[in-house]
């Protein structure tokens, strides 16, 4: 495939507000747990998780098949973690967001034996598969709730310890598959399945903007794009540089963002008040308004961080009850105006 | 919703109406000028000459369209596995050879070109994502050949809703009354052969008013994706564009100077008769005749009307475009935008959605109207059917297993080479030592390792394990008539679901069929959905009479073609068993009665389980007798105890 066509830039989206912040906290800390977007066709996900692979800052990595980290100690592929210190030299490389398409077949997203190597020298090598390609990036799933469950279960497993493990064809491989997870999909054409759903760290929601000024400016954008995308990102260079600037600082601050006792505390307690099922929604909530709060240049978590993220923390992890007929986030509104009196945006 | 909608416009203001086949024609030609451009054409109807004529057509046209570099068509079986698409490994050659040889991927070999999916409604998900891509990517275009029955999943919307445009030829009548196609056989039209001196790559950015007038289009017909209004400006930019290029038009100059192309009235028509309203979720007329009556009628700008024929190429352009509407521009042309959608301020767009609309054939209208209903409805199951495309009924392969094929296992060529190639050289020089011996018939010990063929043994055949997933789908037939709904149908309403709850959690799907008054109506086409179905389940409307036979009968044909994909069906009846109208529409209890128990007799060997609950406040004999007919389990309601029922069908479907 050829994709020298230049992607859309992240900061000509138009009206996007929560899916462009929950992008850009789930890739200052990848810890959140990724992002799952939620909304009608044709507004703009995958153009959105695309630009966000644009606008990252490049990552130092060993040239390894996993790009491994050149200085870290653990969570490295066998060969770095050999004892010769004679690593490959490390490489400014760009963050990798790889696509896992609807119909990828387990070989090619575990990885399996090269057949290559196999027909030209009879070597047994293992070529590595979707999985490795996404470490210490983000793996991007469309239609993430179409996806077919053998398949899930493989991603759920991977999700969860961050190595990807392989015990088939004779071979027995283990390397590391940390990437954060993205997924988009129209909850209409069919839901989730919970596991998965609970291995987003964020969910956000979008929709087609109602206002028609933004609308001619969707349309007027894609345009001037689709007629000379060069010329329409090197506008918009200048936007991108700041925003990947303004990624760097948060990250590099963000261990030092101060959350204090009483927003800890009502972050607590909104998650007790929704009855999210486990921690899980807590640290995610507390992670990402941290990442919030680093990504506005701020020392401190502010109570308007948390109303930010509470709806995309905790929206998907609400105890299902068919029977009641009020929406995830019209639930979670109504918990954060309970518990910090404020109403959420 | 109910009633077709027709505008209230008379349909001719003095003009003949244009001809839907023509319109429909002139927005082909224009995707064969860029074919890429469009996305693509979502083509139904049933194979034919018709169809072959059309598309024999098109395909000239993009060839002619194409002069000099070929223009590419491909088609594409639906089966084709994705990988396929990819640059990969020739198994075959690879074999024969003794060596890997790459096999190009179908994208590189389609690239630029027209690519043709037969039987479009049978495509797999994972190969409709990898066309998708593909289509983002402006790779190729995409003609869809759609033969789905009306009441069958169409294709993937991940693909249609990256088409522009979309032709039904279902209904042949306006294609025979016409016999446009026969001509069409003979020769592409004149136009096409004039026109086609340059293939424009992307015409220059809509003007200010086009966008405008689009957006609010698309807004008055209810479509959400911002996708439509790109597909529909792209359509009315060309058509601007071709006619600027035309030489009655004559100046080169003005198209070089301006950045952006402003749209004329026609070409906005266009548009929006052949992107939009096809995708009509609302009829625009519907929406505001009840509202405020259209303010100001007559308006300065002084084109209300489409022109005469939409081919006339030398309409005199509108007003040029002011200069360059800017990023800032939105807000400064003549009118103050509203950014209430919903109270569009000025008449402008309803004044060109009605223009468009007035000069079709009153009776297309009508027909588009009465299937919108109809298509809401599927829109909100269809892509929900897309899931059961992940190998319903259909064996998918989930991988391989050691073993020799036995009776339909396929052998699974990957998996088997993976075995055998480790051993080569064992077994080469196995077979040399052999050879030496003097008893191996094979080739001579000296050529080359490399050239030799792959050496099988039985044990390295490997076959594809398959899973055929038989799904399981519960369709609840629910009796919102008059009786009904007065006593029980929010206790039925609160039964059902809790049922969903549970289908959800063993992921099955669920189908709504509610027959009340003059019919049935499949409110929910098999969906695995909650957020469908509840909002199906809360909508349902009550009161009317009891058409049970309609009822069933609609319930039967959605059993049975589930029934083919090779789903479990489960029918859920909730009812008081009290028919009072026949399938005829008539009134009379007996002949109701007796019609509603051989309907049910005809649906019970469809479902593998049948359960009726009887709404009535106490048991019922009609509906017990319908039981019986459905050979259902009878379950009565006795008291609002919607969790017993729900125990109890637990307990007879298990």
């Amino acid at each position: 495939m050829t994709r020298s066509r230049p992607v859309f830039p992240f900061t000509a989206l138009v009206g996007q507000r929560e899916m462009q912040r929950g992008l850009l906290i789930a890739a200052i800390d990848p810890l959140v747990g990724g992002v799952l977007i939620l909304g009608d066709r044709g507004t703009g996900k995958s153009t959105a998780v695309r630009a966000l692979a644009a606008v990252l800052p490049p990552i130092r990595a060993v040239a390894c098949a996993y790009r491994c980290e050149p200085r870290a100690t653990a969570g490295l592929c066998e060969r770095c973690t050999g004892k010769s210190r004679a690593r490959p030299a490390a490489l400014e490389v760009p963050v990798p967001v790889v696509d896992l398409p609807l119909g990828a077949t387990e070989d090619r997203i575990l990885g399996a034996l090269d057949l290559e190597r196999l027909m030209v020298s009879g070597e047994k090598v293992y070529e590595p598969g979707l999985l490795a390609r996404a470490n210490r990036g983000f793996l991007y799933i469309d239609e993430v709730n179409l996806l077919e469950d053998h398949l899930v279960d493989l991603l759920i497993d991977v999700a969860a310890s961050g190595e990807n493990r392989i015990e088939r064809e004779s071979l027995s491989v283990v390397h590391p598959a940390r990437f954060v997870l993205v997924g988009s999909g129209n909850p209409e054409e069919g839901e989730l399945r919970p596991q998965l759903l609970d291995r987003f760290g964020l969910a956000v929601e979008v929709r087609t903007p109602q206002d028609l000024d933004q609308r001619v400016d969707v349309v007027r954008r894609r345009e001037a794009f689709e007629r000379d995308p060069e010329a329409f990102c090197a506008n918009h260079q200048g936007a991108e540089a700041a925003l990947r600037a303004q990624l760097v600082a948060a990250r590099r601050a963000l261990d030092r963002i101060v959350f204090d006792d009483v927003l800890l505390r009502q972050a607590a307690a909104l998650c007790q008040q929704l009855g999210t099922d486990g921690l899980r929604g807590e640290l995610a909530l507390m992670r990402a308004a941290k990442a919030a709060a680093a990504l506005d240049g701020r020392r401190a978590v502010a109570r308007e961080h948390l109303i930010e993220v509470a709806p995309m923390a905790l929206r998907h992890r609400l105890r299902r009850d068919p029977l009641d007929e009020t929406d995830s986030s019209a639930r979670v509104a109504r918990a954060i105006e309970q518990v910090l009196g404020a109403t959420a945006p | 919703m109910s009633g077709p909608a027709v505008p209230r416009t008379p349909p001719a203001k003095g003009q003949t109406p244009i001809d839907p086949v023509d319109d429909a024609l002139r927005a082909l030609e224009l995707f064969s000028r860029a074919p890429l451009n469009f996305g693509g054409l979502h083509l139904r109807g049933w194979h034919g000459p018709r169809r072959h004529a059309l598309l024999g057509w098109l395909r000239r046209a993009c060839e002619s369209a194409a002069r000099g570099q070929s223009a590419g068509w491909h088609a594409l079986p639906h089966h084709t596995e994705p990988d396929q698409l990819e640059t990969g490994t020739d198994l075959a050659e690879s074999l024969r050879l003794g060596r890997p040889v790459a096999r190009p991927g179908l994208l590189a070999r389609f690239a630029g070109g027209v690519v043709v999916l037969q039987r479009a409604e049978r495509v797999s998900p994972g190969l409709a994502a990898r066309l998708a891509a593909a289509l983002d990517a402006r790779q190729i275009a995409l003609i869809l050949l759609d033969e789905s029955l009306p009441d069958e999943e169409g294709p993937p919307a991940v693909l249609l809703d990256r088409l522009a445009l979309s032709l039904d030829m279902r209904d042949e009548s306006p294609w025979r009354s016409l016999d446009a196609l026969a001509e069409l056989a003979r020769a592409p039209r004149g136009a096409a052969r004039r026109l086609a001196a340059v293939r424009p790559v992307a015409p220059a950015p809509s003007g200010e008013r086009g966008l405008l007038e689009l957006c609010r289009a698309a807004m008055l017909f209810g479509i959400d994706s911002m996708r439509r209004v790109e597909q529909a400006s792209m359509l009315a930019r060309m058509s601007a564009a071709e006619a600027r290029r035309a030489p009655a038009a004559g100046e080169a100059a003005g198209e070089a100077a301006s950045d952006t192309l402003e749209p004329r009235d026609s070409d906005l028509a266009l548009a929006i008769r052949q992107v939009l309203l096809p995708r009509a979720r609302v009829m625009p007329m519907m929406a505001e005749s009840d509202e405020a009556p259209a303010p100001e009628q007559p308006e300065p700008p002084a084109q209300p009307d489409p022109p005469d024929s939409p081919d006339s190429p030398s309409e005199p352009d509108p007003p040029e475009t002011p200069s360059d509407p800017g990023p800032q521009h939105a807000e400064s042309p003549a009118d103050p935008t509203d950014p209430d959608p919903t109270s569009l301020p000025d008449g402008a767009s309803e004044r060109l959605v009605e223009a468009a609309l007035s000069a079709l054939p009153p009776g297309l209208l009508a027909m588009i109207a009465s299937q919108i209903g109809a298509r809401a409805a599927a829109a909100r199951g269809a892509g929900s059917g897309r899931e059961s495309a992940k190998g319903r009924g259909r064996a998918r392969s989930v991988g391989a297993r050691r073993g020799r094929p036995r009776g339909q296992e396929r052998v699974h060529l990957l998996a088997t080479l993976r075995a055998a190639l480790p051993w080569q050289r064992l077994r080469q020089a196995s077979t040399q030592r052999a050879d030496a011996a003097g008893a191996g018939p094979r080739a001579p010990a000296s050529r080359p390792a490399a050239r030799q063929p792959v050496r099988f043994h039985p044990d390295d055949l490997h076959v594809h394990r398959e899973r055929k997933r038989r799904g399981s789908t519960t369709v609840f037939v629910v009796d919102a008539s008059g009786s009904t709904a007065l006593q029980r149908l929010a206790e039925a309403k609160g039964a059902v679901e809790l049922l969903l709850a549970d289908c959800y959690v063993r992921r099955d799907r669920v189908a709504l069929v509610s027959f009340r008054g003059a019919g049935a109506e499949l409110l929910l086409p098999p969906t695995r959905s909650l957020v469908a179905a509840r909002r199906a389940l809360t909508a349902l409307p009550g009161g009317g009479g009891s058409p049970i036979a309609a009822g069933f009968e609609l319930a039967a044909r959605v059993a049975a073609q589930l029934d083919r994909s090779g789903d479990d069906v489960t029918v859920v009846v909730l009812t008081d068993g009290r028919a009072n109208l026949s399938r005829d529409g008539l009134p009379g209890r007996e002949r109701a009665a007796d019609e509603a128990r051989r309907v049910a007799r005809e649906l019970a060997p469809l479902a593998t389980h049948r359960v009726l609950i009887d709404t009535s406040v106490r048991p019922e004999p009609a509906a017990q007798a319908l039981a019986v007919a459905l050979a259902a389990r009878y379950v009565p309601m006795p008291f609002a105890r919607a969790r017993a029922i729900r125990d109890s069908i637990a307990a007879a479907t298990r």
